[in-house]
C-alpha cells in the first residue's frame, strides 16, 4: 500500500500523497452499474475526520453513488479506496433520500432505536438528549404520531434526530432537506456544526440546491456527470 | 434483554403477523399428536359418505313414533331414522298422491294431518334383499292399514364423490394436512421474517453492536423451537427429530436470509 501511495501519478494523488492522515482516501474511483451507467468516472477525492463536506451537482450527477461508496455500501469497480478510521468502533450513520422509518410505529418509538447502553450512561441522559433535538427541532408535540399520519418535513426530523442520537462518527445525509424549509435547513446545520466542533464528527451532506450550501462553512465538492467538477471552500466559489 | 425488547417492539407492532406465525409454528411441532384427531375430523365432516339408499314412511298418529323409529335404529342395515317435519310430509303427500293419481284435496289434508313422517336411511352397499326385509318389518311393526310407505330411493351422485374423498383422505389425509399446513407455516414464515429483518435491519444501523438482526432473528427462533420441543417431551414423552430439523432448517434459512444485512466494517 505504501508503494502504491508512492507511485501515484494523478495531481489530485500527489497533492495527497499523505494519505494516511485522510479518513477517506478516494483515487481514480469508478462505480459501473450493470446496466452501463457510469455513476462515477475516475474520482480523486480526501477528507479528514472533522470535516464538514457538502457534496453538490446535478440529479445524476453521482453524489448518491459517492455517498454509497464512503458509507461502504457499494464497491467501486476500479479504482483505489482507502477508509482508515482512527478507532475499531468508529461509527457510521446515514440518513439517506428514502427516510427509513416504520409507517405504524410511533415517530417516538424510532428515536428510542438509537438507545444504546455503551454510548449513554442512563436512559435518562439519553432522554435528555432527545429532548434537547425535539425541542431544537420543534417537533416535540407531533412525536406520539405514526409515520404513517406524518408529514414529510416531521419524517425528515425524525430520521435526522434518530441518527444524531447514535452520537456518530461520521453522519452522512443524502438530501437531508429535501422536505424542510430554509429556516429549517439552517437549524439542521447549526446541529450539526455543533456536534462536528463538539465531539468531532465528520459531515458529508449531499444536496443538489448550490445556494442553499453556500450559506454555510464547509468545503464544497461539485460534481457532474461522475467526476469532481472543483472542490473547496464555499467562500471561494 | 436487549433482544428480548427488540422483539417485543416487533410484537407491539405487528401481533397478527406474530400470532399466525406463532400458531402455526405450534401446530406444526405439535403435528404428530393432533394427526390422527385431524383426520378423523376431517372425516367426521362427512358423515353422509355411510349413507346408502332411503325410502319415506308415513304413520298414522295413532302410533308411536318414537318407538317405531328406535326400533327402526337397532336394525343392523339401517343407518338413520330421521322424523320429517310438517313441511316436508305435505310435500311427501303431494308428491305420493300425485304418484299414485288419486288427486283428492280432502284426502291430502287428511293424510297430511294424520300423519307423522320418517325417512328411513339404510347404510352403505346394503341389498335389496335387506332393504325389502326392512320395509316388511316396518309393516309389521306398525300394521299394514297404518303406513304408507314411498318407493326406494337410490343413493345420491353427489354423495359418490364423498366416497372419493374419504379414500383420498385415508390414504393421503396425513400427508395432505401436514402438507397444507407447512405450506401455510411457509408463507407465514416468509412474510415474519420480511418484516422481522427490515425491523432489525434498521435496529442495526443506529447500534453499535454487530449482527443485531441476525442475532435478534436466531435468538427469536431458538427460544420459540426450545419451547415448544420442551413442551413437548414434558407433556408426551415422545419427541420426532424430524421437527428439530425443522428448527434447524429455520436456523439455516435465517443464515441465508440474513447474511447480506451483515454491517460492513473495514
Amino acid at each position: 500500500m505504501l508503494e502504491n501511495s508512492q507511485n501515484l501519478k494523478s495531481p489530485q494523488a500527489k497533492m495527497n500523497s499523505n494519505h494516511f492522515s485522510q479518513l477517506f482516501y478516494l483515487e481514480n474511483i469508478s462505480v459501473v452499474y450493470r446496466n452501463g451507467f457510469k455513476a462515477l468516472n475516475s474520482l480523486c477525492f480526501t477528507m479528514r475526520q472533522d470535516e464538514i463536506v457538502f457534496v453538490t451537482g446535478a440529479s445524476g450527477a453521482g453524489k448518491t453513488s459517492l455517498l454509497k461508496v464512503l458509507a461502504g455500501e457499494l464497491t467501486p469497480t476500479s479504482g483505489h479506496f482507502d477508509f482508515k478510521p482512527p478507532r475499531n468502533d468508529y461509527f457510521t450513520v446515514q440518513v439517506t433520500q428514502q427516510v427509513e422509518l416504520v409507517k405504524r410505529k410511533k415517530c417516538i418509538d424510532h428515536l428510542y432505536q438509537s438507545y444504546d447502553k455503551s454510548i449513554y450512561k442512563t436512559e435518562k441522559a439519553f432522554e435528555q438528549e432527545m429532548n434537547d433535538l425535539i425541542r431544537f427541532f420543534g417537533i416535540d408535540n407531533r412525536l406520539q404520531l405514526k409515520v404513517g399520519e406524518a408529514n414529510g418535513g416531521l419524517k425528515q426530523k425524525v430520521a435526522i434526530i434518530r441518527a444524531l442520537l447514535s452520537r456518530p462518527d461520521m453522519f452522512i445525509a443524502d438530501e437531508p432537506t429535501s422536505s424542510l424549509d430554509t429556516t429549517n435547513a439552517q437549524k439542521l446545520f447549526e446541529v450539526l456544526e455543533l456536534y462536528n466542533r463538539k465531539r468531532g464528527m465528520g459531515v458529508i451532506w449531499a444536496s443538489h440546491n448550490r445556494e442553499l450550501v453556500r450559506q454555510f462553512s464547509g468545503r464544497i465538492v461539485h460534481l457532474d456527470k461522475g467526476c469532481l467538477v472543483h472542490s473547496g471552500h464555499a467562500c471561494f466559489i | 434483554m436487549f433482544y428480548l425488547k427488540a422483539y417485543l417492539g416487533y410484537l407491539k407492532n405487528y401481533p397478527l403477523k406474530n400470532l399466525i406465525f406463532l400458531s402455526l409454528t405450534a401446530l406444526l411441532l405439535f403435528f404428530p399428536f393432533v394427526e390422527s384427531s385431524s383426520v378423523k375430523y376431517m372425516q367426521r365432516l362427512l358423515p353422509t359418505s355411510a349413507q346408502g339408499n332411503s325410502f319415506h314412511a308415513l304413520i298414522t298418529s295413532d302410533v308411536n313414533v318414537a318407538r317405531v323409529s328406535r326400533k327402526l335404529r337397532t336394525l343392523p342395515g339401517v343407518f338413520q331414522v330421521i322424523s320429517l317435519s310438517e313441511r316436508e310430509i305435505d310435500s311427501k303427500v303431494k308428491s305420493l298422491l300425485g304418484t299414485l293419481d288419486i288427486g283428492s284435496d280432502l284426502l291430502e289434508e287428511t293424510l297430511g294431518v294424520n300423519s307423522n313422517g320418517l325417512k328411513i336411511i339404510f347404510k352403505k352397499e346394503i341389498g335389496v334383499r335387506v332393504q325389502t326385509l326392512v320395509r316388511d318389518y316396518l309393516k309389521k311393526l306398525v300394521g299394514i292399514e297404518n303406513v304408507m310407505i314411498g318407493t326406494t330411493v337410490k343413493r345420491a351422485m353427489s354423495l359418490s364423490w364423498m366416497d372419493q374423498i374419504e379414500k383420498l383422505l385415508k390414504s393421503w389425509g396425513s400427508i395432505s394436512l401436514f402438507m397444507g399446513i407447512f405450506g401455510m407455516w411457509f408463507v407465514a414464515f416468509i412474510s415474519w421474517t420480511r418484516s422481522y429483518k427490515a425491523e432489525m435491519g434498521m435496529l442495526q444501523r443506529f447500534q453499535r453492536r454487530n449482527l443485531i438482526a441476525l442475532k435478534a432473528y436466531s435468538l427469536v427462533l431458538a427460544i420459540i423451537g426450545t419451547t415448544i420441543s420442551v413442551i413437548g417431551l414434558s407433556y408426551f414423552k415422545t419427541f420426532n427429530p424430524l421437527f428439530l430439523g425443522l428448527v434447524v432448517m429455520a436456523i439455516m434459512l435465517s443464515v441465508v436470509f440474513f447474511s447480506p444485512v451483515r454491517k460492513w466494517q473495514k
